[in-house]
């Protein structure tokens, strides 16, 4: 018991010494890493864009302006900076205005299946763009693409109606599939709005319409101009897409032109040019980051979010019912038609056009052959040790960083706050490139861990941002009491703060996760014979070309990706 | 027990305590009092070990927790303490019995699990919710919230109990009751207290003894009847409690007397008056009288000391008391009578102030509007 003999309580001795606090290493640890992953490469990279073309600087480093001035003089620069930005912009608009008719749809009316709608866009992530880049082509090639072949024979058109390979294509499948993130940042616009907004307009006697257009939009417009840029600078630095479908139309954009000058298909890399076409690029994505900042500052003003969750009224479709339903399942239908195909493509020892009598000839042997082939398994054994380490070495930094930038406010910390942000103003094939020049002299070059090192760097901006609301709704006095009661930062941090932010720490780690399998930049400039991942593979099995094989390990992954990703979302999607 | 010297702790550019000093006397209930902003939070949070102050040292016993001259900083972890947070700061997460638990578990005691049973156990009993041990912490009220706080906070037998505000989050008709029952289980539990409020009945009721804060810096320290009743400034006169600041001029330091706008009065005169600087009579509306002349054509010469001829202006019928605004000679003062008597506006009335119940102090903020 803890009374002594007399009846007075017994008083507690302490067992531990006074330790020293891990907060000032584990700052001084981040602060270094991130300086070292970030600045290390880019320096490379800048002192490479300086030095004579079709060299390596670190045998012989000659200063040069070289290739600046190729890049301002050769003939097609301006076009790709055009193309660049028309491509950036259009996919934008038609994206964010599909995700937005979506979003009031699932948010604000009764559309019935809201959960599933919400579930399904929460999940696309599990579909990697390279994926649905090849459905696309399969889909509407001009030869032999089945809505071609099917359109040709019932209208008896002739020749394609579609062609993937067109900027306009790659437009409206880049917009398609930016649909699903536009619609979460759209959602979560929305879900954050105090509706008693909208219900005091409706109190003074306006009309829903009137409301919507003078109250609602007016509000939302400022969320609605960060949403556009932060899409507009990501789609500034895209890659898979258009070097999927544009590079074969001979449509590039700065990233794909990147890409050709550091892994040209016939000749000798221009690490040069490529280095100061990256420069050039990630000064165009640090300038609209710059903007970026400026517009959110100013959206700060027009602060409705309050961190409660709103149940807001929601209207009656009534008559809409139908239209609302068959824009919302014609746009499932578009989406759900390539990964269709590639089924089939699968399921087929050479590819056919889909027909019922060719329902005879379906074979499960891609499957068998692939799942066979060693290079694929090790690609298998590649791709899962990449996704668990990056993902899992990301959260733990996210968690630390975040802590840090909300929790003990220094200048230290908002250079660690800074620092673990700018990789989103850094274009990921500019940094791929830097990677790859970085680790080119040293043994660690052709390991799967220089992949890992390089999502790490570009997934870090996600996780920190994402922990840093988390952190701020967690009260600072919940941490405090445990600081009070004795215990360690570190025991706080796992016995407090862990458990309390768990929701937030799934999620962000299943979006790692996912986009650290999907992504191709990284494993395709990065690759040698022994680092290669699914996606990489899926790239080279496809230009082979073993169409069938491709499709089935395109198949693979979207379905392992998807067993964990749908049921967490679907837990998570409450209407 | 606790031994604060000339802290100073800023934020940037801002000083939001400037130099404070007190002592505590071990078993004490110590009150922080004053309006947001004056620095009292901040200091409770730098006697935590929360923030890490800029100059002046902390004791606690024996022990230095705090030395600017030393360089030296002990951590909240380090300092053994316990506190009841404004937010309560119960984990959701776990049981009320996990709540309660952690400083025995994670404080760095190493504790058998059956000895960390019977504290707990001791721990809710004290405070009346050793049923609710095995409950998830968020179905707790308000007041069950608060005790398992509290429980919490002295389960490890901490030299020092810090509480923040406690009794802020709840609804009116409960904080009357934790109050007392506050103050019942600190006392039964003999541990030295350090309470911060900005709200002066907590504060009256709750403490031994109470230091008033205004803007960084102590304005009066002293007993609950101290502080009250003999009101250093017109701050402290101001803050605790409805008073009446009536512009003065002083004729005799000595004595007490002064000249007001409408005659003189001879009053206490609080401690370390500065007799140069501006002055004014501080009068609760509790102590002055209201009488019905005894005879309608007697002079104002004629009632005796601090007494005036006056007129009822208005008259707010409170239920527990009434409230009058008088009127004598131009100048208007609050007056509160009991329900059972009867005044009625327009109606002329002697106003006594009683001698020993109108205090002169400095009027250090100009609140009572003299020029």
């Amino acid at each position: 018991m803890a009374e002594a003999a007399d009846g007075a309580p017994t008083p507690l001795q302490a067992s531990r010494g006074a330790g020293r606090s891990m907060k000032k290493p584990t700052l001084i640890f981040l602060l270094g890493l991130l300086g070292a992953l970030i600045l290390g490469p880019l320096a490379v990279l800048l002192i490479t864009s300086f030095s004579s073309p079709e060299t390596l600087f670190y045998r012989e480093f000659t200063f040069t302006f070289q290739n600046y001035l190729d890049v301002a003089t050769r003939p097609g620069t301006a076009k790709l900076i055009w193309n660049t930005f028309y491509y950036a912009a259009a996919s934008v608009v038609l994206g964010v205005s599909i995700a937005f008719v979506l979003s009031m749809l699932t948010e604000r009316t009764d559309m019935p299946a809201r959960r599933l709608i919400r579930t399904l866009m929460f999940s696309w992530m599990a579909v990697p763009p390279l994926v649905f880049g090849y459905g696309w082509i399969l889909l509407i090639n001009p030869g032999n693409g089945a809505l071609n072949v099917f359109l040709r024979n019932l209208f008896g058109f002739e020749g394609a109606p579609f062609s993937p390979y067109s900027m306009t294509a790659l437009i409206v499948i880049s917009s398609l599939s930016l649909v699903p993130t536009s619609y979460v940042m759209i959602s979560g616009l929305l879900r954050n709005m105090d509706p008693s907004l909208e219900d005091a307009g409706f109190v003074m006697g306006a009309g829903r319409l009137r409301v919507f257009r003078t109250v609602t939009l007016p509000i939302l417009t400022p969320g609605f101009l960060s949403v556009g840029m932060f899409l507009f600078i990501n789609m500034v630095q895209t890659f898979d897409l258009p070097l999927v479908l544009g590079a074969s139309a001979g449509v590039h954009v700065l990233s794909t032109r990147i890409y050709l000058l550091a892994s040209p298909e016939v000749g000798l890399p221009n690490y040069g040019l490529a280095g100061a076409f990256g420069v050039f690029l990630l000064v165009v994505a640090l300038l609209l980051m710059v903007y970026y900042f400026h517009v959110t500052r100013l959206s700060e003003r027009f602060r409705v979010v309050t961190g409660r969750g709103f149940r807001p009224k929601r209207l009656t479709l009534g008559v809409w019912r139908l239209p609302a339903l068959l824009f919302t399942g014609g746009y499932f239908a578009v989406m759900t038609l390539p990964l269709l195909i590639l089924l089939w493509s699968s399921l087929l020892p050479f590819y056919k056009v889909p027909s019922l009598d060719e329902l005879a000839n379906l074979t499960v042997g891609a499957y068998g052959r692939i799942l066979g082939d060693p290079t694929i398994m090790r690609a298998i054994g590649n791709t899962v040790l990449m996704v668990l380490v990056s993902s899992v070495v990301v959260m733990v930094l996210s968690c630390l960083i975040s802590w840090f930038s909300v929790r003990a406010q220094s200048a230290a910390t908002r250079a660690l706050d800074v620092m673990a942000f700018a990789p989103i103003a850094i274009p990921p094939v500019v940094m791929a490139i830097a990677m790859l020049l970085f680790f080119l002299p040293t043994p660690l070059y052709g390991l799967i861990w220089v992949i890992v090192i390089g999502h790490i760097t570009m997934f870090i901006a996600f996780g920190a941002r994402t922990m840093n609301g988390a952190f701020i709704q967690i009260h600072k006095e919940l941490e405090d009491a445990a600081e009070i009661s004795g215990a360690s930062w570190g025991t706080s941090l796992r016995r407090v703060v862990a458990p309390l932010v768990w929701p937030h720490i799934v999620n962000a780690w299943l979006w790692v996760a996912a986009h650290s399998a999907r992504d191709l930049t990284f494993p395709l400039i990065l690759l040698t014979s022994s680092n290669v991942v699914v996606a990489s593979k899926i790239y080279m099995t496809w230009g082979y070309p073993d169409l069938p094989g491709a499709a089935a390990l395109s198949m693979l992954m979207v379905g392992a990706l998807m067993a964990v990703v749908i049921p967490i979302q679907y837990f998570r999607a409450d209407d | 027990m606790l031994e604060v010297e000339e802290l100073v702790k800023s934020y940037g550019s801002v000083q939001a305590v400037k130099g404070v000093s007190f002592s505590v006397r071990t078993g004490d209930i110590f009150t922080l009092l004053g309006p947001s902003g004056c620095g009292k939070t901040t200091t409770l949070q730098c006697i935590a070990g929360l923030e890490t102050p800029n100059g002046g040292e902390i004791r606690m016993g024996d022990a230095v927790v705090y030395s600017a001259r030393r360089k030296l900083f002990v951590p909240a972890n380090k300092r053994r303490l316990g506190m009841v947070f404004q937010s309560y700061a119960i984990w959701p997460h776990m049981s009320v019995f996990d709540n309660v638990a952690f400083p025995l578990v994670h404080g760095g005691y190493s504790l058998p699990a059956a000895d960390v049973r019977a504290r707990v156990m001791e721990a809710l009993a004290a405070v009346k919710m050793d049923a609710f041990a095995d409950r998830p912490a968020p179905h707790l009220s308000g007041g069950q919230q608060q005790r398992v706080a509290l429980a919490r906070a002295v389960v490890h037998q901490p030299k020092l109990l810090l509480l923040d505000e406690p009794l802020s989050n709840l609804d009116a008709k409960l904080r009357d009751a934790m109050r007392v029952e506050l103050r019942q289980m600190i006392k039964a539990l003999g541990i030295t207290t350090i309470f911060v409020t900005h709200d002066q009945v907590e504060a009256l009721s709750m403490s031994d003894s109470i230091v008033l804060m205004e803007a960084g810096r102590i304005v009066q320290m002293g007993s609950p009847r101290d502080i009250y009743l003999a009101p250093q400034s017109s701050v402290t006169s101001d803050f605790m409690g409805r008073s009446n600041l009536i512009p003065a001029r002083l004729i005799d330091a000595e004595a007490g007397v002064v000249e007001t706008g409408f005659g003189r009065l001879t009053c206490k005169v609080s401690k370390g008056l500065d007799p140069s600087g501006a002055i004014c009579v501080a009068v609760r509306p509790a102590a002055i009288g209201l009488e019905r002349p005894a005879d309608a054509g007697a002079s104002a010469a004629d009632l005796g000391e601090n007494r005036f001829l006056g007129r009822i202006r208005e008259v707010t019928f409170l239920g527990d008391v009434v409230e009058a605004l008088v009127e004598i000679d131009g100048v208007a003062l609050r007056a509160s009578f009991s329900p059972y008597e009867d005044h009625a506006v327009d109606e002329e009335v002697v106003v006594d102030f009683g001698r020993g119940r109108c205090v002169v102090v400095n009027d250090d903020k100009n609140l009572s509007g003299a020029a």
